[in-house]
C-alpha cells in the first residue's frame, strides 16, 4: 500500500526546503537585476548570460508559488526585480523577446525563439494574478498576440528553411500554447480563448497524435501528414508526456472528461514506448522507424523529461484511477529520486547518460533553470494532497 | 504664486475604451511607462486627445486618479478640467488638487464661443479659484472653439487678478504672438509649446523650453531628440527629426488628424485604446491597412516609440 501522505510530505519538502532556497540564494542578481541560471553543483555561477527562457520561467515559478503556495514577501520581490529586468532589457521596446542578454542586460541573440514569448506572457500574466498590477496584464496581453501573429511562422524572418520544398510544422507551439491559453484565462476575451483552445486540443490530438503510430510525432508536413525524413521520424516522449498533463489540466477545467481518458492513454503509451529496457529512464529521442538519429544526444536521460512523466502519471491517477499510471509514477519515482537526487547538494542533476550516471553535474545551465524542478514537485505535492 | 516652468514635453494622452464603450483604465500603466520611457515628462489628461468633452464627469475623475496611481515618481500629472458646464470645471478642478495632481488646464469652452477677453478671463478665473494651490495653464486652441483672442492682451488681463495663472499652452500658428508672449513680463509666464509641427523655430527664438504634444503618444522619440539635438547645438540633426516630425503628421492629416488617426497608431505600435467615442469617425479596418503601408513607407515603426 502507497503511503501517499509521506509521499505528500517529501515532494511539499523537496521543494520548500532544498529546491527553492537553492534559487533563493544562489541565482538572483543583486547587482543587475535577473536571475543566474547556470550553477554548479554547488550552486556557484559558472556563468553570467541570461537567457529569457528562463529568465521569464524563473518570474513565473516564484509568482507561482506566491499565488499558490502562500503570500511570502521573499518571492514576490524576486519575482518583480526579475520582471523589471525584463521590462527594461528583455524585449526590443515592442515585446519582442531576445533570447539572450548580457549580465548587464545588453541583448545578444535575436528575438528568433518563439518560445521567449510563451515563458513571457505566462510569466507576466502570474504576475499580475499576484500583484493586481496592471501594467503586467497589459505586457501579457501583448505579448500572447505576438505570438499568435507569429503562429504559422514562428521563426519568422530566422527561419533557415527555404520556403516551399518542404514546409513543416512542429508540435512544441500547439503544445505549449494549450497551457499558455489556460494560464491567461482570466486575461482574455472567453470566446477567444475557447477558439485557441479549441484550435490547439487540434493540432495535439489530432494533428501531432497519430493513431496509426499511437504515438505523438514532434513534426508533420504543413498539410498534416507524416514525413520520412529526419524532422519528420523524430519522437520526444518527454514533450508528448508533458503536453498530455496540459490535455489533463484543460479536460478537468472544461469539464471534459473524454479528454482526459484520451490524455491519459496517450501518456501512458508513451512512458511505455520511451522507457529503457535495459538502464531504466526514458530516452530523450527516439525515431519512429528505428533509423539512427541525428541528435547525439538521443540515448540521454533529462531531469524534465522525468519530472513530467511523475506529474502525467498521478495527474492521470488521480483523475481516472489508472492503476497503469499509479504503478508507472512508483516506477517513475523510484527511478528519479535514485539518479536525479543530488545526495550532497540541493536541485538536481539535469542530464544522465543512458545508464543513469549524472553526464554534467550542474544544476542550471542555457536550459535548465528554476522551474522544471520546482514545478514539478509543485504539482505532484499538490496532485497527491487531493488523494 | 511662483512659477516653476515646465521643462521637456508633456504628452496628452489618449483615453482607453473597451470594446462596449466604457472607459477601460488597464492600460494606463503600461501607457504612462511608455512614455516615461520615451522621455516625455508628464501628461496632460482628459484634454483634446483625451475626448474630454465625450467624458462623464465621473469618468475624469476616475481618469485622474489612473493616471496619479500609474505615474512613476516626478512624472507630472496636469489634468484638462475644462468643460461647457463652469460648475463641473471647479469640481474636477478641485479634485486634481485633492489627488495631488501637478497642475490644471483647462481651453475656452466650445459652447457658448467665447469672443471678448473678459470672458475668458473670468472663466479662467473661476476654474482656477476652485483649485488655488495648483499651477493653472490656459490651453489656446482656437482652432476647435473658435476663441481666436489676442494672448498678449490676455496676459495683461490675467496678469495681477488670477494668482495661481502659471501660463498658456500655445496651439496656434503666429510664432510671432507665442514669442510676444514669452516675452511678456520679462518673461515671467510659462509658455508651452503646443503644436509638433513646429517645435523648431519656437526653440530657435530662445523660447519653447517646455510643451505639450499630441503625437508624442506615438513619435516621442523623435520630437523628445529635436529638443535634445537642439540643446546640444547640432541643428543639422534637430531639422533632420523636425521634418521627420511633419512627415508622420502628414500620414495622419489624411486619417482624420491625432484624436482618430493617431489613437489608432497606438494600435499598431502595440497599445490598443479601443475606438473613439461619437461623433468621432473611426478608422475603418481598410483604412487601417493603408494607415499602416503609409506609415512603413516613411520606416515609422522603426522610429516611433518603444515599450
Amino acid at each position: 500500500m502507497i503511503d501517499f501522505r509521506a509521499l505528500e510530505a517529501q515532494y511539499k519538502s523537496e521543494l520548500l526546503e532544498r529546491v527553492m532556497p537553492f534559487w533563493m540564494s544562489h541565482s538572483i542578481d543583486n547587482e543587475c537585476g535577473g536571475f543566474f541560471t547556470c550553477l554548479e553543483r554547488d550552486g556557484t555561477v559558472y556563468d553570467t548570460d541570461k537567457f529569457i527562457w528562463l529568465q521569464c520561467r524563473q518570474v513565473w515559478m516564484l509568482a507561482t508559488l506566491y499565488n499558490r503556495v502562500e503570500r511570502r514577501q521573499e518571492w514576490l520581490d524576486a519575482a518583480l526585480q526579475g520582471a523589471r529586468f525584463l521590462l527594461s532589457h528583455g524585449h526590443d521596446g515592442r515585446y519582442n523577446w531576445y533570447f539572450s542578454l548580457t549580465r548587464e542586460g545588453k541583448p545578444l541573440v535575436q528575438p528568433y525563439n518563439i518560445f521567449s514569448y510563451t515563458f513571457a506572457a505566462i510569466a507576466f500574466g502570474q504576475l499580475y494574478k499576484a500583484t493586481g498590477d496592471p501594467l503586467y496584464a497589459t505586457v501579457a496581453r501583448q505579448t500572447f498576440n505576438l505570438v499568435l501573429q507569429r503562429r504559422s511562422s514562428p521563426k519568422g524572418q530566422w527561419s533557415k528553411a527555404v520556403p516551399g520544398t518542404r514546409p513543416l510544422k512542429t508540435f512544441d507551439l500547439p503544445m505549449i500554447l494549450c497551457n499558455v491559453a489556460l494560464e491567461l484565462e482570466s486575461l482574455l476575451e472567453p470566446s477567444f480563448l475557447s477558439e485557441t483552445i479549441d484550435l490547439c486540443l487540434h493540432e495535439v490530438l489530432e494533428v501531432f497524435y497519430r493513431p496509426e503510430l499511437d504515438l505523438v510525432v514532434e513534426c508533420v508536413g504543413t498539410d498534416g501528414q507524416l514525413v520520412d525524413c529526419h524532422e519528420g521520424r523524430l519522437l520526444n516522449p518527454g514533450h508528448a508526456i508533458e503536453s498530455m498533463w496540459f490535455v489533463m489540466d484543460l479536460g478537468s477545467r472544461l469539464g471534459r472528461p473524454e479528454l482526459i481518458s484520451q490524455a491519459t492513454q496517450i501518456a501512458l503509451r508513451e512512458v511505455e514506448y520511451g522507457w529503457d529496457p535495459v538502464y531504466g529512464g526514458i530516452f530523450y529521442f527516439m525515431d519512429r522507424l528505428g533509423r539512427p538519429l541525428q541528435q547525439l544526444e538521443f540515448d540521454q536521460k533529462l531531469w524534465w523529461v522525468h519530472i513530467e512523466a511523475l506529474i502525467a502519471m498521478i495527474k492521470g491517477y488521480r483523475l481516472t484511477g489508472s492503476q497503469e499510471c499509479l504503478s508507472w509514477f512508483e516506477r517513475l519515482h523510484a527511478y528519479v529520486w535514485e539518479h536525479f537526487v543530488d545526495p550532497q547538494y540541493p536541485e538536481w542533476f539535469g542530464y544522465l547518460t543512458r545508464r543513469g550516471e549524472p553526464l554534467l553535474t550542474l544544476k542550471g545551465g542555457k536550459w535548465k533553470g528554476c522551474f522544471h524542478v520546482p514545478r514539478g514537485l509543485l504539482q505532484v505535492w499538490q496532485t497527491l494532497s487531493a488523494l | 504664486m511662483q512659477i516653476q516652468k515646465i521643462e521637456g514635453l508633456i504628452d496628452a494622452p489618449f483615453t482607453p475604451f473597451a470594446s462596449n464603450g466604457d472607459v477601460d483604465l488597464s492600460p494606463i500603466p503600461a501607457y504612462a511607462a511608455m512614455l516615461a520611457k520615451n522621455g516625455l515628462r508628464g501628461v496632460f489628461i482628459n484634454g483634446s486627445s483625451g475626448e474630454g468633452y465625450m467624458l462623464t464627469a465621473e469618468e475624469r475623475v476616475q481618469l485622474a486618479e489612473a493616471w496619479m496611481a500609474a505615474v512613476p515618481r516626478g512624472f507630472k500629472v496636469i489634468v484638462h478640467v475644462g468643460s461647457c458646464c463652469l460648475r463641473e470645471s471647479r469640481r474636477l478642478a478641485a479634485h486634481a488638487q485633492q489627488v495631488g495632481a501637478w497642475g490644471i488646464g483647462a481651453m475656452a469652452p466650445p459652447f457658448p464661443k467665447i469672443c471678448r477677453l473678459e470672458e475668458l478671463v473670468r472663466y479662467c478665473e473661476e476654474i482656477a479659484s476652485a483649485a488655488p494651490s495648483l499651477p493653472f495653464y490656459f490651453y489656446h486652441i482656437p482652432a476647435f472653439n473658435g476663441a481666436f483672442l489676442p494672448m498678449v492682451d490676455f496676459l495683461k488681463a490675467v496678469d495681477g487678478r488670477i494668482p495661481n495663472f502659471a501660463g498658456i499652452k500655445y496651439t496656434f500658428e503666429s510664432i510671432y504672438e507665442y514669442n510676444q508672449c514669452r516675452l511678456y513680463g520679462q518673461g515671467r509666464f510659462d509658455m508651452l509649446h503646443g503644436q509638433d509641427e513646429t517645435l523648431l523655430p519656437q526653440l530657435a527664438m530662445g523660447g519653447a523650453r517646455g510643451g505639450i504634444g499630441g503625437t508624442t503618444n506615438y513619435n516621442g522619440r523623435c520630437l523628445v531628440g529635436i529638443m535634445k539635438a537642439w540643446e546640444r547645438g547640432d541643428l543639422e540633426e534637430a531639422r533632420r527629426l523636425q521634418n521627420y516630425a511633419q512627415e508622420v503628421i502628414n500620414v495622419i492629416c489624411y486619417f482624420r488628424g491625432n484624436i482618430v488617426g493617431g489613437k489608432r497608431i497606438m494600435k499598431l505600435i502595440g497599445l490598443p485604446l479601443g475606438a473613439n467615442r461619437t461623433p468621432f469617425q473611426n478608422i475603418t479596418p481598410e483604412e487601417e491597412s493603408r494607415l499602416r503601408d503609409e506609415l512603413e513607407q516613411i520606416d515609422f515603426f522603426n522610429n516611433c516609440n518603444l515599450f
